[in-house]
């Protein structure tokens, strides 16, 4: 629960659903770019783009995040760093970046099947429910094999 | 003394620091006096400073260090407590060195005064506090010897401090290191510590260097990257303002410059690894009973610091092994005539842009005999294969895993698990093992590295849509693939496709295939075979072509061929290492990102037939080649044969291209002339006018080196007979090849200057 130590949070929208995640943890926000193709790598992960002089591997968080979704045209990067590593997420929108008051938050509840651990905790905000995410986590469950069941086949509720 | 001024302002420098950071762990140990791994710190610095201090000659602060270790071994090792009064003795202590220090940095001396009272005082404290605790715990006081778990276990306080006249300084004949890159010894790399007030004591030596954090370091060399990609498009853009020009053109002379010279900070010189080593052969010699005259030479050699902590511990095990097994006790070597001190020789110097490291001895080399026996014993090899098997090839079971022909274990070395990992440890870092051996006369260890894994001359390839970089240093050859019958082409089954290379069935992989871009692979019949060699395996890449990449340094001029580029390596990150077929990624001059092969990872995955692993495969089809022979034929039409084995390469050249020197006629390939032999002429027959191109032969070094004018070249073909005598001139024997009666010309007499 970590995650749940930082107020501030970048909130964004994969698919239907919103997300967050701690704000200090972001790099920038990149619009654009192609990423060069990486054969033979895990499904979710789109390509490496070339960023202030680092290999930057862009991922998709959708499968991860229990979301499907097609994957937008014209891309988004939300680039953070994790420990010494950048990872580009491809979002579907960049929303805001909101205080996050701790009491406020949540347990998570089943409101995304699929979503694996990487949710850590749900914030009703006024106009949409946020979707707290441990980045770590979510990078993790990339790379790790995915239990059959939930592979791809996450049924989402944006609104619940 | 002065010899060694460079090296001792280092230590200097060195020291001070150091001893700033033992007031800080000293103070956090009153506060948790149990911490370990601040009492593993302190002991490290004061046994340092201990060892640099024997090493320099200073008896007085190594005896100062010893008493303060022996105190600081037993707080470590738990056999007492950091209380009051030991905490105010530690601290006198540093106080103590920090004044040796200040004396040596000035006069060059240690100094007058006379410290023999407070060693006795740390040797007290320590034998009180071990008192107190052991009565505490209402336990006997601890016997003095050391515990069994400590490797160095220091000599009771009352002896005198480690002699250094056993050892001379190492010699560094004008190995001077110079002011550039910082000392290494506190890694800076992770959280720095809080640097307390200016450093007292060594002003003067340390304002000619500064520690940087390496990161620092890492991100000015990836800024600089940037900077060369916003130059090469700067390059692109077109402009007639003459201002514009010149001023592209200075903003590209000093972009190359900078990245030169940051790269350069990544340099570090090999006397960080080996200034530990006099130390390590004392040590050593002394715990296995002999003497040893260690000689370092080229220490101010550079290697960037990723590499120069790679290369510490193989090279710390090759000295194990010369001290242990190589070098003999002093009654057997005067026996053998030899000078009672065994020498051990340490050399570091660049070649061909690598360094090379070599550990040599003038021990008793390995035994021939016993390492045949034992390759045999453990089924390595057959009796019979090990019997026909050359001396330097069966000293290469060294390397074999668990192999050791020690007749007893020592503590040293002796338990088999060595030259393996030695090898394995370099070639991890792209680097090469080899070793020579004379029995009686010593061992020879080479280890070449690079200089750098972070910038490496590379093959940019194209696959499909995709462009990959292969390090150079693991490409032997390129091939073409011709879509005629005759040319070179893939063979075999789908499932093993191999390709016959001078004799040699190489194992193919299809990159595009391999990598899952095309389904089928669409250069069976094209493309270019990238042929590679990763530890003893050769196996053939196939692509698409080669990329001509613009390349980021000027060292790229250096190189021949347009499609080499020296490329800046860059992580990829643990989301990709798992996949273990890429070992990083690149920025090209366009901006792409170009992923490096993993070669090692992709034979790995490749599963590639094991038998042609096997170097004997290898052996055996070089031992076929010599029955092969190149068929040419002559101006004046006769049908010649040269065995290809001798054989370098062929050209084709006009004949305006020829120059005449003296009575020689000559053919220039870049900076190398090549004197041409007309085939003809080697006959005794007369020379015909020859044609307006033809084809030349090279020969290698064995048969001279130089060129055989012929007219056109037939083929490559197997003997089909025994070869006949024949007593035509310059006629070596008459051979059926192809089915027709061939010349073998002479060629040992054809190389004899005439």
């Amino acid at each position: 629960m970590n995650a749940l130590q930082h107020h501030r949070c970048c909130t964004f929208r994969v698919g239907d659903a919103c997300f967050a995640i701690p704000a200090d943890g972001v790099v920038e926000v990149l619009r654009g770019g192609r990423p060069a193709r990486v054969p033979l790598a895990p499904e979710a992960i789109l390509g490496l783009l070339h960023l202030r002089g680092r290999i930057v591997p862009v991922v998709d968080p959708a499968a991860s995040l229990g979301v499907t979704r097609e994957l937008p045209e014209r891309r988004t990067h939300l680039v953070i760093s994790l420990q010494d590593d950048w990872y580009g997420l491809v979002i579907d929108e960049m929303i805001d970046v909101v205080e996050i008051p701790i009491d406020r938050i949540e347990q998570p509840t089943a409101t995304l099947e699929g979503a694996g651990d990487a949710v850590v905790g749900v914030y009703a905000a006024p106009d949409r429910l946020v979707h707290l995410l441990d980045p770590q986590r979510m990078i993790q469950s990339l790379v790790r094999p995915r239990p059959q069941h939930l592979d791809r086949q996450g049924v989402f509720h944006g609104r619940s | 003394m002065s010899d060694n001024s460079e090296f001792i302002s280092e230590f200097l420098v060195e020291s001070g620091e150091n001893l700033d950071q033992l007031d800080q762990d000293l103070l956090a140990l009153e506060a948790d006096p149990a911490d370990p791994q601040r009492l593993a710190s302190v002991f490290r610095t004061v046994h340092t400073i201990k060892g640099n201090s024997g090493f320099f000659g200073f008896s007085k602060l190594g005896a100062l260090a010893h008493s303060g270790e022996h105190l600081l071994g037993k707080l470590r090792d738990g056999k007492a407590t950091l209380d009051d009064r030991v905490a105010g003795t530690l601290y006198s202590m540093v106080d103590a060195v920090r004044t040796i220090l200040q004396s040596i940095e000035t006069t060059g001396g240690e100094g007058d005064h006379d410290y023999r009272e407070l060693s006795r005082t740390l040797a007290s404290a320590a034998e009180q506090a071990a008192a107190a605790q052991a009565q505490a715990a209402g336990t006997p006081a601890p016997a003095a010897s050391g515990s069994a778990g400590v490797v160095v276990t220091p000599d009771p306080p009352a002896e005198a401090p480690p002699a250094p006249a056993e050892l001379p300084p190492p010699a560094p004949p004008g190995a001077v290191p110079t002011a550039g890159p910082p000392a290494p010894s506190a890694p800076p790399a992770t959280v720095a510590p809080p640097t307390p007030v200016v450093p007292p004591a060594p002003v003067a030596a340390s304002e000619t260097t500064v520690r940087v954090d390496v990161a620092l370091l890492a991100s000015i060399l990836d800024l600089v990257g940037e900077l060369v990609l916003a130059r090469n498009q700067l390059r692109s853009i077109d402009s007639d303002e003459p201002a514009v020009q010149a001023c592209a053109q200075r903003i590209n002379a000093v972009t190359s410059a900078l990245q030169e010279t940051a790269v350069k900070t990544r340099l570090q010189p090999v006397e960080h690894v080996f200034s530990r080593f006099p130390r390590t052969v004392r040590d050593l010699a002394v715990s296995c009973g002999k003497e040893v005259q260690l000689v370092i030479d080229g220490a101010d050699t550079e290697l960037d610091r990723s590499l120069i902590e790679s290369i510490r511990d193989p090279l710390t095990h090759l000295i194990r092994n010369s001290v242990d097994h190589g070098i003999e006790p002093p009654d057997v070597r005067v026996a053998r005539g030899k000078p009672r001190a065994g020498r051990l020789s340490l050399r570091a110097f660049n070649e061909s842009g690598r360094v090379t490291i070599e550990v040599s001895d003038d021990g008793g080399g390995i035994a021939f005999e016993k390492v045949r026996e034992k390759a045999i014993a453990r089924g390595l090899v057959s009796a019979a294969d090990a019997e026909s098997m050359p001396p330097d090839r069966v000293l290469q079971f060294i390397f074999e895993p668990g192999f050791s022909t020690a007749a007893q274990v020592t503590s040293v070395s002796g338990r088999g698990v060595g030259m393996d990992v030695v090898r394995t440890n370099i070639e991890s870092i792209g680097g090469t093992v080899d070793l020579q051996s004379i029995p009686g006369a010593g061992t020879t260890v080479r280890v070449h590295v690079p200089l750098t894994l972070a910038i490496m001359p590379a093959l940019v390839v194209r696959c499909g849509s995709e462009r990959f970089a292969i390090p150079q240093s693991a490409v032997g050859e390129l091939v073409p693939l011709a879509r005629e019958r005759g040319g070179p082409r893939i063979e075999g089954l789908a499932e093993a496709p191999v390709m016959r290379v001078r004799g040699r069935l190489v194992p193919i992989v299809f990159l595009d295939q391999f990598l899952g871009i095309r389904e089928h692979t669409a250069c069976r019949d094209d493309g270019t075979v990238v042929l590679v060699r990763v530890d003893d395996c050769e196996f053939g890449l196939v692509v698409d072509g080669m990329q001509s990449a613009a390349g980021h340094l000027r060292c790229r001029d250096l190189l021949d061929s347009a499609s080499l580029s020296t490329i800046v390596v860059k992580p990829i990150g643990g989301l990709l290492a798992g996949l273990g077929l890429y070992s990083g990624a690149t920025v090209l001059g366009d901006g792409g990102v170009v992923l490096i092969l993993d070669l090692r990872g992709l034979l790995r995955i490749a599963k590639l037939p094991p038998a042609v692993r096997e170097p004997e495969a290898a052996r055996a089809a070089a031992a076929e080649i010599a029955d092969r022979y190149l068929v040419c034929g002559t101006f004046g039409g006769r049908r010649i044969a040269v065995p290809l084995a001798d054989v370098v390469r062929l050209e084709k050249y006009r004949l305006d291209e020829v120059q005449a020197v003296g009575d020689r006629r000559v053919i220039r390939r870049g900076d190398v002339f090549t004197t041409l032999e007309d085939a003809d002429g080697l006959l005794g027959a007369a020379t015909a006018p020859a044609a307006a191109t033809m084809s030349v032969v090279v020969l290698n070094e064995r048969c001279g080196g130089f060129g055989l004018a012929v007219g056109s070249i037939i083929d490559v073909l197997a003997a089909e007979s025994r070869i006949l005598p024949a007593s035509a001139p310059g006629v070596a024997g008459i051979l059926a090849l192809g089915g027709i009666a061939t010349e073998v010309i002479d060629l040992a007499a054809a190389g004899q200057p005439s």
